[in-house]
C-alpha cells in the first residue's frame, strides 16, 4: 500500500464525521463584504477558507471531545466539523480576501473590485 | 333542509373532507414546528453535559463572547450562565444581507442534579467553547457504610 493510500484513508474517516452548516451574518458597505461566520472551536491552526472559480468555502473544526472519564447526559450541540460555501459575485477582487479568527468567529473580508464602486464623475458644463 | 341529510351524496363534503385533510395537515406541522423550537434549539447557550464520579462537565458553546462578558453563578443546586453575545451595533454605510447569529442578552439557569461544591467549580474558555466542572459537594457523595460487628 503505498503512503498516498494511506493519508487517503485517514482523510475518508476524518471525513465521515458529521459536517455541520455554520450560522453566518452577512454584511455589505460601499467597498467591501463581509462574512461572519461560527466555527466554535475553532482558531487559527484548524480553519480554512478557500475561494475557487467564485466560490468561497469555509472550514472549522474543534468541537471539544468528550472528557475523560465522562458519560454523556445531554447533547444539544454536535462534536463534528463546520463546513459552507458561499457563491461570490463577480464584484468581489478574489485577491484581496482577508480572514482573522477570534474567540471562534470567523471574519472574511470581501473587497469589491476598484472599477465595480460607485464614483462621482465630474459633469463639466 | 332535513332531506340533504338523508339524501344523496352531499356533493360538498368533499371539500369538507379536504378541509379536516388540511386541518390535519397543519396540526401535524404546528406539532412539528413546536417541537423543532422546543427549548432544545431555541435556548441559548447550547449546552452538552457530561457527568463523572466527580460531578458534571458542561460545555456551552458560545462563539463571539468574551470571557468578560460571561457571568457564572452557582447558588446550591443551581447554575446560572449570563452574559451578552453579538452586541456590535451595525457600521454605519454597512447593510445587513443576512442575520443568523444570535444576538443580545442571555440567561441559562440549570438545575443540577446534585448540590455544587461551590467553591471547587472551575470553567475555562477557549474558542468560543465554555467549560465549567461543577464537582459534586463532599457531604452528598455516596459513602460507604461499614457495617459494626456486634
Amino acid at each position: 500500500m503505498s503512503k498516498d493510500q494511506v493519508v487517503t484513508q485517514e482523510q475518508a474517516v476524518a471525513e465521515r464525521a458529521p459536517v455541520f452548516s455554520p450560522r453566518v451574518d452577512i454584511r455589505e458597505s460601499p467597498e467591501c463584504f463581509t462574512v461572519v461566520a461560527d466555527l466554535p472551536g475553532a482558531d487559527a491552526k484548524s480553519v480554512e477558507a478557500t475561494v475557487q472559480n467564485r466560490v468561497l468555502t469555509i472550514e472549522g473544526w474543534g468541537r471539544p471531545a468528550k472528557p475523560e472519564g465522562h458519560e454523556l447526559l445531554g447533547q444539544e450541540f454536535g462534536t463534528g466539523r463546520f463546513r459552507r460555501d458561499f457563491t461570490l459575485p463577480d464584484t468581489v477582487d478574489s485577491e484581496r480576501i482577508q480572514a482573522r479568527v477570534k474567540c471562534g468567529v470567523l471574519t472574511v473580508t470581501l473587497p469589491k473590485r476598484d472599477e465595480v464602486k460607485a464614483r462621482k464623475i465630474q459633469v463639466s458644463g | 333542509m332535513f332531506e340533504l341529510m338523508i339524501g344523496p351524496r352531499n356533493p360538498w363534503t368533499i371539500f369538507d373532507e379536504l378541509e379536516s385533510l388540511q386541518a390535519d395537515m397543519s396540526r401535524l406541522l404546528k406539532s412539528e414546528d413546536a417541537a423543532l423550537t422546543s427549548s432544545r434549539t431555541r435556548a441559548y447557550p447550547p449546552l452538552n453535559v457530561w457527568s463523572s464520579a466527580e460531578g458534571l462537565t458542561i460545555d456551552a458553546e458560545m462563539p463571539g463572547v468574551e470571557a468578560k462578558d460571561v457571568e457564572i453563578s452557582v447558588v446550591g443546586d443551581e447554575l446560572s450562565i449570563r452574559g451578552k453575545v453579538n452586541g456590535q451595533p451595525v457600521a454605519e454605510g454597512e447593510t445587513v444581507l443576512r442575520r443568523e447569529r444570535p444576538a443580545g442578552e442571555f440567561l441559562r439557569t440549570l438545575q443540577l442534579p446534585f448540590r455544587a461544591n461551590t467553591a471547587a467549580v472551575k470553567a475555562t474558555f477557549q474558542n468560543g467553547i465554555l467549560r465549567i466542572s461543577v464537582p459534586q459537594s463532599e457531604e452528598e457523595k455516596p459513602r460507604k457504610i461499614t457495617i459494626q460487628a456486634s
